[in-house]
């Protein structure tokens, strides 16, 4: 069994009478992409920053690498990379100055420094830009710069909260094979999002997290396993009799079905071929089809289901 | 030392504006210097002056002769009117026919003819110089001279002037402001300018949030990151310091010996506040952008208020007492003392020093507890 790089056992943070982090309890282990998946003011960079030690909490331990952490864990700290929403480089540096800033405030031999320093220039693909100074470089490039300042000193942790928001396609693809890459280099990453897509395709566990709770752990498929929806069929038609609706929703393993707009989504629970059942039935009385599609249960299915809400705004 | 080699990094960056800034102080100051002072130099003017003669006797002439002593008579190939209104002329006298013997009857009136640019400076001189000479000429007549001697008399007594030496001005010695000595007097304005303009950036730049929250995740330790960050800030301000000494002593190699060692002192004292201020405006200012804003009505400010521009003896009441409660006033004393605009005492000398170092103390405990407030706050 992998070693236990992350404990945090009941963790309790308050502002006021808000409680923003309610006996929150994760456990993460060596190797993992570790995913914190949940709507803005889910509690999700409260845990970040109880778990760097930047926040002081009301209740509950917090480990890291088999040791407490607390603010003067300097030992802890020197493993751990942080790469934050905001972009935290310094506009008077350049590339290479800002990169050799943040790896020296971790690694004091020069020489040693000085790879470090080559080696996330060219993990993050700025050789060309190595001169420029932050004002110069594109969103993208920028937060690209952004994680090499985290990473330069080769962590075996490293915390990435949101980072790829107002981020380009290309740039974000770009992100997120590289901190696949990191993993496979051999470091533990917590990932923080509210892009349930981007949780989906790089971790490997993920936690759901709502006020301040988590309300869901495990692999992508432990979680759509939890929930009763297995398959949505969706189907565009110009009209649907309501006897035909009815027959539909009688089908086997069928528990919910809707038409409006001219579109009908049956949900399924379970059982095989429901589609060529349900195709069957309006074919049966002649009705005339359009698209036809079936989706399999996500992240966001998953969070609807157990909270009766979206994990993010339609305009998000 | 990773904290304090960014803060050179940053430093390193602002060192165009801290030349540009020592230039453009230097080429003012040595404007002045150099420019020589004009307080205590008085020299007649002369006037351009046109004269027709209707009268034409040997009192007429002998005027017209003294006349010329003391300004130009000049003859004009344009029009009167174009020659007043572009001061190719100044006046154009007319002496009427009958000015020698009226002047012998004791009549005053109707004596001359002129034109003039109305209300100018030239018409009341001038006015005035005819009156003198009139009134002299009458005042020997009346006395019995004839009109030959009495006329040559009036010369003589108007060529007659008391000698004025402007030894002090309101402010004190003048020629102690505009040396080397002076140099210090108007330091407090370029220290306070160069303090916030370089200082407070870096220091905005090294606080910023999102960084300061990198730098706390990292493995720094926070007395480590301030020790680091003042050593730097101590470095400044001593490279700053030395800088505006040496000049100091390029310019008025005396200006240390006596009791002038105490501008090192005064100015190092000052050099010092000016960096807590600085600090101070970073960690109050919301941008870089407002920086140059609050360094202009900082200093500014400050210079007027404490008499580093206009000397304080020229002060209004309500600005001296405002100016008390500010450190630049207590500097201005003591330089002040030192150039000789006020009588040098030690004691006193040494008193507004304390103040100016109770200034340096105040600042710099206000800026500590500031920043220990702020580092909380990015502590979240």
């Amino acid at each position: 069994m992998a070693d236990t790089v992350i404990k945090i056992d009941s963790l309790v943070k308050r502002y006021g009478e808000l409680i923003a982090l309610d006996h929150l309890s994760l456990e993460i282990k060596q190797g993992e992409v570790f995913g914190l998946l949940g709507p803005n003011g889910s509690g999700k960079t409260t845990t970040i920053n109880c778990l760097l030690s930047l926040l002081s909490y009301d209740k509950g331990t917090i480990q890291i690498f088999g040791k407490d952490m607390s603010p003067t864990a300097y030992d802890i700290k020197r493993d751990i990379g942080v790469i934050m929403q905001n972009v935290a480089v310094y506009d008077e540096l350049t590339v290479q100055e800002n990169i050799d800033y943040f790896c020296g405030l971790y690694i004091t031999d020069k020489e040693q420094k000085a790879q470090y320093v080559e080696d996330a220039i060219k993990f993050v693909g700025l050789e060309d830009f190595r001169k420029f100074r932050p004002k110069k470089l594109s969103g993208g490039l920028l937060r690209r710069l952004n994680i090499a300042c985290g990473i330069a000193h080769k962590p075996k942790l490293i915390i990435l909260d949101e980072p790829t928001v107002a981020v380009d396609p290309q740039s974000r693809n770009k992100i997120l094979e590289g901190i696949e890459e990191l993993n496979r280099n051999g470091a533990t990453i917590i990932y923080t999002s509210h892009y349930m897509e981007e949780v989906e395709q790089i971790c490997t566990r993920i936690a759901i997290m709502d006020k301040g709770k988590k309300i869901a752990e495990g692999t992508k498929e432990e979680l759509t396993a939890m929930i009763k929806n297995t398959e949505t069929i969706k189907v565009t038609l110009h009209e649907l009799p309501d006897e035909v609706l009815s027959e539909i929703s009688a089908l086997p393993h069928v528990y919910s079905t809707d038409f409006a707009e001219e579109r009908l989504t049956v949900s399924c629970s379970g059982g095989k071929h429901n589609l060529i059942r349900v195709l069957e039935v309006l074919q049966n009385h002649d009705m005339h089809i359009g698209r036809v599609t079936t989706e399999q249960p996500t992240l966001n299915d998953v969070f609807l289901e157990i909270t009766g809400k979206a994990l993010r705004d339609k305009e998000e | 030392m990773q904290v304090f080699k960014l803060f050179m990094l940053i430093l390193k960056k602002k060192i165009k504006l801290i030349i540009l800034f020592t230039v453009i102080f230097m080429v003012f100051f040595l404007g002045f210097f150099f420019g020589g002072n004009t307080e205590d130099k008085f020299t007649e003017s002369r006037l351009k002056i046109t004269i027709t003669d209707n009268d034409n006797t040997p009192e007429s002439k002998a005027l017209i002769e003294y006349i010329g002593t003391k300004h130009d008579i000049v003859t004009s190939n344009i029009d009167m009117k174009d020659a007043l209104f572009f001061g190719t002329v100044d006046y154009e006298l007319t002496i009427n026919n009958g000015y020698a013997r009226n002047l012998a009857d004791g009549k005053t009136e109707g004596l001359f003819t002129s034109r003039h640019v109305y209300n100018s400076y030239s018409v009341a001189y001038m006015s005035s110089f005819l009156d003198e000479y009139v009134s002299c000429v009458r005042a020997c007549t009346a006395a019995g001279d004839d009109m030959t001697y009495a006329v040559k008399k009036a010369a003589d007594a108007m060529d007659t002037n008391t000698e004025v030496t402007m030894i002090t001005s309101e402010a004190g010695n003048i020629n102690g402001l505009m040396s080397g000595k002076g140099f210090f007097r108007y330091l407090p304005y370029i220290l306070l300018s160069l303090m916030i303009c370089v200082l407070s950036p870096v220091m905005m730049s090294i606080n910023s949030k999102e960084v300061r929250f990198r730098t706390n995740c990292s493995a720094v330790r926070p007395v480590s990151f301030m020790m680091q960050i003042l050593l730097g800030c101590v470095i400044y301000v001593l490279a700053i310091w030395v800088l505006f000494m040496t000049l100091g002593i390029l310019l008025d190699k005396s200006a240390f010996s006596g009791s002038g060692w105490l501008n090192i002192v005064n100015s190092g004292v000052f050099a010092v506040i000016s960096a807590f201020i600085a600090v101070l405006v970073s960690m109050l200012l919301p941008s870089q952008q407002t920086v140059n804003l609050a360094s202009n009505v900082i200093s500014l400010v400050m210079s007027f208020m404490c008499g580093v521009f206009v000397p304080q003896t020229m002060l209004g009441d309500t600005v001296i007492s405002i100016g008390k409660f500010l450190p630049a006033f207590w500097y201005i004393k003591v330089s002040d003392m030192l150039t000789g605009a006020q009588i040098f005492n030690a004691s006193k000398a040494a008193q507004y020093l304390l103040i100016e170092a109770g200034f340096a103390v105040a600042l710099g405990i206000i800026a500590t507890l500031l920043y220990k407030t702020k580092l909380r706050s990015a502590e979240l």
